[in-house]
This record gives C-alpha cells, structure tokens and sequence, in this order.
C-alpha cells in the first residue's frame, strides 16, 4: 500500500533525526572529555564568541543596521565585571548581571545615531565607538590597572561552576547558548522579530505600515548589548586576563567577519561563525600571521561566492549538484 | 607652543587630507568606503621602500614607479573584488573591503616583517622657518605635493572629459550609463586614483613616522573621521575636514596628557553628524529617518 509505505519512510525519518538529536545532544555533553586540555581551553572561548556574534545577529541580521561596535560592548562588560569583581568584591553573578545591564543601556545610546544614520555612516560611527574603548581604559588605571590588565581570581564562579575550569566554563557557555538560542527563536516569532525583519528589508515600507522603528532599532541595539555584556562578563574569568589590547578595534571587526562567515541573519550561523573565529586560528597560530590572511580570504570567498555564509552550504552545494547534473 | 602644534597639525592634516581624497574619490563613484584604503597604501609604501634600500633606485624614479603600479593595483582590486559584487548592499561592501584590509595587512606582514622600518627621506634639508618653527624638506614637500594633488584633482573634475564622466557617475550611474559612459571603467579609475593617492600619501609620511604593517591603519582611521566631518561626497571637504582633525589631534596630543584622540574624534563625529548629517561641506545624501 502506497499510504502505509509513505508513513513508513515518515517514521523512520523521525526516528533518524531523534537519534541524531540525541547522539549530537550526547556529543555535546561528552565534548570536554573527547578533547586534551588544550582544546579544553580554546573551546569556552571560542562559545563566547559565539555568543557576541549571535547578539550582533540580531542587529545585523535581524534589524539589518550595520555595526562595527560589538566588540566594544564586549570589552565594556568584561571589564565592568571584572572591575567590580577585582576591585569591589562584588559576588560574579551580580557584578555579571551589573555589567549586562550597563552593555545594554551603552546599546540604547549607542542605538540612537542609528536612527539617523545608515549604511557607511552607522559603520563609522560605530567603528569610532570601538576605537574610544581602550583609549578609555587607558585614561582610568585607577580602577582598570591600565596597560598592565586586570588578572580574574581563578576562584571565580558562576552559581557553584568555576569558569576558569575549561569543563566547567563549557557547560555554563552551552546553557547559556541554549537559552540565547530559545530567545533568539521566541523573537523571531514575535512581533519584535516581524517588526526586526520588516526593518531590514525596507524601513520605508516598515514605517508606513505603521512600526516604530526608531523604538525597535534602539531595541535591537540595547538587546545585542545585553548578551554581548552577559558574555563579556563570562571572557573575563574564562580568559583569566584582561588588557585594552584584548579589545581593540579588529576585535569589532572579527565578529562582524565571523557573523559573514557563518551566515548573516541565521542564529546557528551566526553561532558557527563566532566559533570558527576563535578556534580556526588556533589551528593554524604555527604560522605566523596567516589566520589575518586565511580570515581575510574566507571573507571575501564568502561574500563573493556563499552569500548566505557557511551555514547555507549545503543548499549550496545540492544547488550546484543540481546544475551539474543538468548539463 | 602652539604655532608648532599648529603647523605639525597642519602637515599631518595634510596626509589625512591625502588619504582621505582617496575614500571620497571612491565613495563618489562606487558608493562604498573603502576600509582596505590604509593597507593598500601600506602595501605599495612597502614596495618602495624594497625599491629605495635594497635596489637603490633614485628616490624620484622610486616614487614615480610606485605610484604607477599603486594605480594599477586600484584598478585591479576594483575589477578582481569590488565590481562583482557592486550593487549588493552596504554590508557586503564594507566586508569584503575590510576582509581586503585583512589580507593585505597580512601579506605585508609576511614579506616585509613587523619589525619598525625608517623609511628614506626624499631630502634633509631644513627648507623653512614660520612663525619660529622650523620645517624640514619633508614637511614641504608634503604640503606642496598635497595642494599640487588637490589642484589637479580639481582641475581633473571640472575640465577633462574623463572627469566629468566621473562626476555625472557619482551623480547617476545609470543616467550616465545611459549617456555612453562606462560606468564600469569609471569605478575602476576612481580605484586606481585612490591608489595612486594612498601610496603617495604613504610614501611621504613613512620617512616622518616609522613603517609597520600597521602604521597607515592609524592614519586612514584619522582619515575616515576627516572624510566624515568634511562629508564623504566632498572633496574640499576632505581636505578641510584632513586639516581640521590634523590640528585638533596636534592640540589634544599637546595639551592633554593622556591619548584621547580617538574619544575626540567620537565626539566630534557624533556631533557632526547630528547637527550636519551630511558633513559640513557634503552635498544631501544621509537619508534620515522619518521621526
């Protein structure tokens, strides 16, 4: 029977992507024990980044306005953490909260020239905001220790997880990941996220069917720098160090090439980006100088050729298949 | 104190002026910033410091050469990065640019090292005295190379007919297309002139600084808040805008004792761009939004 044989090829389908569901949500759990310590080590960071560049998702992505900031608010929030943390004594879950809200009020102001610029200019703009960073921490080594960095005691935790374990730090960033994902998800079902998307795609049209963008474009700023302080706060003790050199301008840059490279507008590329960012050059720091390379051409390969960034590269190639098939 | 403050504002503003002309020239025709400015410029300053010391080829021939392969280069970034994804959007343009900027950065790295260079001076004679402070050769040449540019410049837009095809490009590609213009090749020279005057613009400054892989960096930064202020579709308004952020850096790195030029910079931008969104001599072209 024809019905019979389609519900089988169904069942058996669910019952192929439930296990892989739980053989990929098994490889997640198990990960820190599959790899050295070294590994163990870049992984963490390489979630925070992910992290940064899923909030910059939203702005970019989502909200379509051009940002070359994001690395700033990241700094922002490791160093207001830290500050609090080393310097105040404050416990790391509120100072981390602290430093989240503060990221987040920066993206509220920071959101306002993006009501009245677009394209190059809110890229500029933006881009000036993170230069004015480490000149600022500089100007204030009573509280930032200045060029000599601030050290995390590596007793910090996080709700009982020391994150300068790299296991421990790994299971935080994972749920933490988690629920970014399910937030991102909800958003996008949403209003926030039909009004977002309806931004990107042409304001004008956005504002004459009566949204707000103004209200919704300064949203996308100060909720991108919510989660980009939350994961700032987490660099901190996961990195163990911070100096203004860890928050220079090509920091902004790596994650708007890493949102690119993943897949602009996607949450698991923008997640994929962030990750590959951080760990492909582990994988090639033998050679000197070549990840800005290798980096540079990915971006460019990327943009020339796979628009819609890593993530898409299956459709991509079935679409090339397809092609070559044809002639 | 401040005469030469001013002066020393005055001759950097100059570079800034320089650099910042390649951006407009660019802008103008293709719509996109180009972020790769600083490390094409690099690239090419390297070359002609391979040329100076280690061929020891005459300082003139040199510059001469370089600046000829630095417009052919421009040419060929357009044709090979630019024109094939012209039209894409803004975010496109500033990645590939910027993915540029970090292939060059670490190629020039790769060749010629991140160690500081001195790069040769092309005199070292002391050519004047002003208001008591003392010029060198250099600095003149700097100024006089830059109003000798900005002149031409000028005189290339107002009266060549290649320049007023650029112009009616940056007005309206496809009414100049449609007048038999080749929009296409207009873009590509636009990048070639950008070249040429990042390189030149390279080529004078590197014997004031040091070189690096990424010493321009800083400067086309500079130059991008220049080009702002001044308003990106103009070109006088680089080079005011180039003077203007030359003296203010000058002053603040005077006067106050702690780095603050970029915040400045932030500042200014932001209140430019809020009062004059268009930059203070730019023609209308921010699109505001509508609150």
């Amino acid at each position: 029977m024809n019905a019979t044989a389609l519900e089988r090829v169904r069942l058996r389908r669910r019952w192929l992507t439930r296990s892989a569901a739980l053989a990929g949500i098994g490889m997640l759990l198990a990960f820190p024990w599959l790899f050295g310590t070294y590994v163990g080590y870049v992984i963490p960071l390489a979630l925070v980044s992910g992290l940064v560049t899923m909030s910059l998702n939203w702005v970019m992505g989502y909200a379509g306005q051009i940002t070359l900031g994001q690395g700033a608010f990241f700094g922002i929030g490791a160093y207001t953490a830290a500050i609090l943390t080393v310097q105040f004594h404050w416990p790391f879950e509120l100072a981390m909260l602290l430093s989240a809200i503060v990221t987040g009020c920066m993206g509220f102001f920071l959101g306002f020239p993006a009501l009245r610029l677009q394209g190059h200019y809110l890229a500029l703009t933006t881009l000036f905001f993170s230069l004015m960073l480490p000149e600022l921490i500089m100007a204030l080594p009573k509280v930032t220790n200045g060029y000599r960095g601030l050290t995390l005691p590596k007793a910090t935790t996080l709700f009982g997880a020391r994150l300068s374990e790299p296991h421990q730090a790994y299971y935080v960033l994972l749920a933490l990941i988690v629920c970014v994902i399910f937030v991102d998800r909800a958003m996008l079902a949403s209003k926030l996220g039909r009004a977002f998307l309806a931004i990107r795609d042409s304001e004008a049209a956005a504002q004459s069917v009566g949204i707000p963008t103004a209200v919704y474009k300064v949203a996308a700023f100060a909720a991108a720098g919510f989660v980009a302080g939350l994961a700032g706060a987490i660099y901190g003790p996961v990195a163990g160090y911070l100096s203004p050199n860890s928050f220079t301008v090509w920091t902004s840059v790596f994650f708007f090439a890493a949102l690119i490279i993943g897949g602009i507008g996607n949450v698991y590329g923008a997640l994929i980006g962030g990750i590959l960012i951080v760990a492909l050059p582990q994988v090639f720091s033998a050679v000197q100088n070549w990840s800005g390379i290798l980096f540079g051409m990915v971006l460019i390969a990327i943009l020339l050729f796979l628009p819609d960034g890593i993530v898409k590269i299956g459709h991509w190639l079935r679409a090339r298949v397809a092609w070559f098939s044809k002639i | 104190m401040l005469p030469t403050l001013i002066i020393t504002g005055i001759i950097t503003g100059a570079i800034y002026a320089l650099l910042g002309l390649g951006l407009v020239v660019i802008y103008r025709t293709s719509q996109i910033v180009n972020f790769a400015q600083g490390d094409m410029a690099t690239a090419m300053t390297f070359v002609a410091f391979s040329l100076l010391t280690q061929f020891h080829i005459p300082y003139l021939v040199s510059f001469i050469t370089v600046l000829g392969m630095a417009f052919v280069f421009g040419l060929l970034v357009e044709r090979a990065i630019i024109r094939p994804v012209s039209g894409s959007g803004t975010m496109v343009a500033v990645g590939i640019t910027l993915g540029f900027s970090l292939v060059l950065n670490g190629v020039s790295s790769r060749i010629w090292g991140t160690q500081v260079m001195n790069f040769p001076a092309p005199t070292e004679a002391t050519a004047a005295n002003i208001l008591g402070v003392t010029i060198s050769g250099t600095e003149m040449i700097i100024l006089g190379v830059t109003a000798a540019c900005v002149l031409a410049l000028f005189a290339f837009f107002r009266y060549t007919r290649i320049g007023i095809a650029m112009r009616a490009t940056s007005e309206d590609r496809d009414a100049a297309r449609l007048m038999g213009i080749n929009v296409g090749s207009i873009t590509g020279l636009s990048w070639g002139m950008a070249g040429l005057l990042g390189a030149m613009a390279g080529m004078l400054i590197s014997p004031m600084l040091t070189l690096t892989p990424n010493q321009l960096d800083l400067l086309v930064i500079r130059a991008f808040a220049a080009v702002v202020i001044g308003g990106f579709t103009s070109m006088p308004g680089a080079v005011l805008g180039g003077l203007l952020i030359g003296v203010a850096e000058s002053l603040t790195e005077g006067y106050v004792p702690v780095a603050m030029t970029n915040t400045l910079m932030f500042f200014i931008i932001m209140l430019v761009l809020v009062f004059r969104p268009n930059g203070l001599l730019g023609r209308h072209e921010v699109r505001r939004s509508m609150i």
